[in-house]
């Protein structure tokens, strides 16, 4: 597809108009003979030269010639900086043979930091004089000059200088170390570069493909080894480009070259939120260790390529000593795929992909020795993350081995497109904290809408289903899997905690009898399922905590469950805290008589419950909120009733053993008759009596509430306000 | 004797501003306002606050004046520059024991991940930090093929087609026509996507931006 040129003529314009370009496919048609000196590139971009006698795919070194530009660069050719005119002036010329003047032109800066070029401050006034020192300017060798500058004292690399033997003899070989706390250069960018990055670093040299956006760019704030020297040019190299290039920084320049091998054992946030770049080397990893550094309690790090934005393909690296992945690759949303890398010796995959939204589909990498997927932390301001969480592009996922695995906690969190998951091996797994949440899109097999397809994963050692004691930030198993309509019957006989497992899986219209005798936290555990009419009789017999509420986060048990009609008579012997266990159950019409003689805390239990009419004579002798530090929006009865805009019944000495004064807005909204008006009027003057409590608060207004009687409820009243406290009733 | 000696700083949140004023008075640049900004630390045992951390080779002078008396000199570069926010920063300094919340912490000659390790911090991740930029890489493609883009006249005219070429030629015969655009049509020797002139006249013609790439990569192709 191209036209021999003979060495260097063309550029020195003594054959500049010569022959036509030839359009010629491959394989070419006529004799070798009649075409001497002609070049087709077959289809595998291989290029071939007419000896006159037959294709070959040699050219004589130092071949110099023209191609058009839709044609790459070919494997063992280089392209020629400049630029060509008339007829020409959108040819590119390649040679065959490297010289650093072909590439030259493309360089559009050059950092080289020897001591003439070096300044202590950005303001390029005060030459560095001997290391260690402070730079704050290196002179760029390109022109025009795009110097790199730090002008925050503070944050400016150290100039060292190393001892090399080139040749037999020592050269002292300068260096910029970055200490990665924050030293770093910055460059204006006129116009946004795409192409090769040199880095010559202590270990090696490496090539990167860029793209630099215009603007001020950063450079250094997590580079892991001493920079000798960087070069970025505005051309992609090819793999013959880049190791000539690499040869000729070694020749002329005496950079190691390839040194990788020794370098420290681990990579942690090496390449961290490097977004300039889109392609990675092949670089000697076999000794790495740590590729993403331990996950350790209220900590927070990152992996080697953590936030590399844009990076579009990764190469098939040595990762066979690797132990440590966390959060390596996380952040990488612009991965589509990922190769099949050696992961036999790693432990831990924490976070690893975090966020790589767009992988669609991941390889079956051996993780069999892989210990934790997820890490759960107990810091609300530190990032609690799974290996694939938020890969919203995953629609399904290979059958890995997870038989040495402890903790899938958030592992596929988020993966919303999942359609389906596999039978993988959770045998040895405990812990399963917001493993599937999110997985809106997993449902049912689609060849068979009527199973579920979720599979009989082995969840018997499992003891956390979710983590529903605390915080906004923890979440339950299956929290959100929207598109369950049936679960299956999993065992779960070894749980202990269930908080918010299927907390929002709306779909759901039934839930199995699943073993959970051994639950102790219920906390938002059905929370949203809105499809569930009935409930089964689960063995809840050891569950303590069905709800709680800190600050905006209102959990419970059943919240809005509002498909519900009726409620079974459950075990609730251990339960200590109901804190929104029913809130917005708006289904129901009648509430069972449960035991509820341990509870302390119904704070809301049955707020916005609108159609219950009466309430049972549960046993409300263990309620706290008493003393001030009890009093919070969770204990005692605080909003336990209010919005029950149908409740009119409710019975006498109720609260007559419950030490506590923490009544405010419990029946708020309601359609009390007077005569239930007057019972918890009575029954809460009765306890504070008893008690002495004093400077309570209890709410009976709204709604269509009745007003207290004269002869009893009043009284009542009269009684607790001159104990100070706040009485809220209708027309008294 | 080392010009430099290296010193490794931890400012709490709280006291970011005071921190920033000392070092703009000790500083070089009205950059050094900048000194402490992102907090990617926090003590191990309260995740809850970061502090922010340099670490690096300080001149001897600076050294001196943190240990020395007040600031009492405004720098000509910031004349606004808050003094009493600096020496409150200034005296707010402890060398020895954990961070803390109240004070900014500060090591010199240690090994910066010695000095960390001393005071207790440990890596946090900012809250509030920005998310990364997405590089929108198929326009930065086209508009670095666009500008690779050139054509001559000839091969533009010919892969034009002769009734479009008819048109043109009419553009450019017309008075109305400005007299640039009529030059350019008549006398330019060689076609750039990314003229001015080009755009206007894939205007003038009725072609979108996208056409007129199309055009042009195959008018290269145009051998003559």
């Amino acid at each position: 597809m191209t036209r021999f040129l003979h060495d260097r003529e063309f550029l020195s314009g003594r054959a500049t108009v010569s022959q036509a370009l030839t359009d010629t496919a491959y394989p070419v048609p006529s004799d070798a003979s009649l075409t001497k000196g002609s070049f087709v590139i077959t289809e595998e971009g291989q290029l071939q030269w007419s000896s006159g006698q037959e294709w070959v795919p040699l050219a004589p070194p130092g071949t110099e010639m023209m191609i058009t530009p839709w044609v790459d660069v070919p494997e063992g050719w280089f392209e020629i900086s400049g630029k060509l005119g008339g007829d020409f002036v959108n040819r590119r010329i390649i040679a065959n043979l490297f010289d650093f003047g072909y590439v030259e032109g493309t360089l559009v800066s050059w950092f080289l930091p020897v001591a003439s070029n070096m300044y202590e401050t950005s303001a390029g006034l005060i030459q560095v004089a001997s290391p260690p020192a402070p730079v704050g300017r290196v002179l760029d060798a390109t022109i025009p000059r795009l110097d790199w500058v730090q002008p925050v004292s503070g944050n400016r690399p150290s100039w060292g200088q190393v001892n090399r033997t080139v040749a037999e003899e020592v050269e002292v070989i300068d260096q910029i170390t970055f200490n990665r706390l924050g030293q770093a250069f910055q460059i204006a960018i006129p116009t946004t570069i795409s192409g090769t990055m040199f880095v010559c670093t202590s270990v090696g040299i490496y090539a990167l493909g860029v793209t630099i956006l215009s603007g001020t760019y950063t450079y250094g704030r997590w580079d892991r080894h001493p920079v000798e020297e960087i070069l970025i040019n505005n051309k992609f190299f090819t793999n013959t480009e880049i190791e000539a290039f690499k040869n000729f920084l070694v020749e002329v320049r005496h950079r190691i070259k390839d040194n990788f091998a020794a370098m420290p054992i681990d990579l942690n946030n090496a390449w961290r939120a490097r977004t300039d770049i889109v392609s990675f080397p092949v670089i000697d990893t076999s000794n790495v260790t740590e590729f993403g550094q331990r996950a350790v309690s209220n900590t927070q790090t990152t992996g080697a390529w953590e936030g590399c934005a844009n990076l579009q393909t990764f190469p098939v690296i040595d990762t066979g000593s690797g132990l440590l992945f966390n959060g390596t690759w996380s952040g990488c949303i612009s991965l589509t795929s990922f190769p099949l890398l050696d992961f036999t010796s790693a432990i831990e995959l924490c976070w690893t992909w975090l966020g790589c939204t767009g992988l669609t589909s991941f390889p079956l990498i051996d993780t069999s020795s892989v210990v934790r997927f997820g890490w759960h932390s107990t810091s609300v301001s530190v990032r609690s993350q799974g290996t694939w969480m938020n890969c919203t592009g995953l629609t399904s996922f290979p059958l890995i081995d997870l038989s040495s695995a402890l903790s899938l906690d958030r592992t596929w969190f988020g993966c919303s497109s999942l359609l389906s998951f596999p039978l993988l091996n959770t045998a040895s797994v405990t812990s399963m904290k917001g493993t599937w949440a999110g997985c809106s899109a997993m449902s049912q097999n689609l060849n068979h809408p009527i199973i579920a397809s979720f599979p009989l994963l082995n969840t018997a050692n499992v003891i956390a289903f979710g983590n529903g004691s605390s915080t906004e930030s923890s979440f339950g198993a299956w929290e959100g899997c929207a598109a369950f309509t049936v679960f299956p019957l999993l065992v779960t006989s070894a749980g202990t905690d269930f908080g918010r497992a299927w907390k929002g899986c709306s779909g759901l219209n039934s839930f199995p009898l699943l073993d959970v005798s051994n639950g102790t936290v219920f906390a938002g555990t059905w929370q949203g399922c809105t499809g569930l009419t009935a409930f089964p009789a689960l063995d809840i017999g050891l569950g303590q905590i069905f709800g709680h509420r800190n600050g905006g986060n209102y959990i419970g048990a059943w919240f809005g469950c509002t498909g519900l009609t009726s409620f079974p008579l459950l075990n609730f012997a251990s339960a200590t805290s109901v804190v929104h266990a029913w809130s917005n159950c708006t289904g129901l019409t009648a509430f069972p008589l449960i035991v509820t003689a341990a509870c302390q805390s119904f704070g809301f239990a049955w707020f916005g419950c609108t159609g219950l009419t009466s309430f049972p004579a549960l046993n409300f002798s263990s309620a706290i909120g008493a003393d001030a530090a009890q009093v919070n929006n969770a204990n005692g009865f605080n909003g336990a009733w209010s919005g029950c805009t149908a409740l009119t019944t409710f019975p006498a000495n109720m609260f007559n053993a419950s030490n506590t004064r923490a009544y405010h807005s419990a029946f708020t909204n309601c359609a009390l008759t007077q005569t239930s008006v007057d019972n918890i009027l009575v029954s809460i003057n009765t306890a504070r009596a008893a008690f002495t409590l004093v400077n309570g608060q209890i709410d009976i207004t709204g709604g269509t509430n009745a007003t207290p009687s004269v002869g009893t409820g009043r009284p009542a009243v009269d009684a607790l306000r001159a104990a100070g406290w706040t009485v809220n009733v209708v027309g008294y | 004797m080392a010009r430099f000696t290296l010193a490794t700083i931890a400012v709490p949140s709280a006291l970011l501003d005071d921190a920033n004023n000392a070092m703009l008075v000790l500083g070089n640049g009205p950059a050094d306002a900048g000194t402490f900004i992102s907090q990617e630390w926090a003590l191990s045992e309260d995740a809850e606050t970061g502090f922010a951390l340099i670490s690096g080779l300080y001149a001897q002078d600076f050294l001196d004046a943190l240990q020395g008396p007040s600031l009492t000199v405004r720098p000509d570069f910031a004349p606004d520059v808050n003094m009493t926010g600096a020496n409150r920063a200034k005296d707010a300094l402890i060398y020895t024991g954990a961070a803390r919340l109240d004070k900014i912490s500060i090591r010199l000659d240690m090994p910066a991940h010695e000095a960390i390790t001393e005071m207790g911090l440990v890596p946090w991740v900012d809250p509030n930090a920005p998310p990364p930029v997405v590089i929108d890489r198929a326009a930065i493609a086209l508009a670095q093929e666009r500008r690779t883009m050139v054509v001559s006249r000839l091969q533009g005219r010919l892969t034009l087609g002769p009734v479009t070429v008819a048109a043109l030629d009419a553009i450019a015969d017309d008075p109305e026509t400005p007299w640039a655009m009529r030059e350019t049509i008549k006398n330019a020797g060689e076609w750039r996507r990314t003229s001015q002139a080009m755009d206007e006249l894939g205007y003038l013609l009725g072609y979108e931006p996208i056409e007129m790439d199309a055009l042009f990569r195959t008018a290269a192709t145009v051998n003559v």
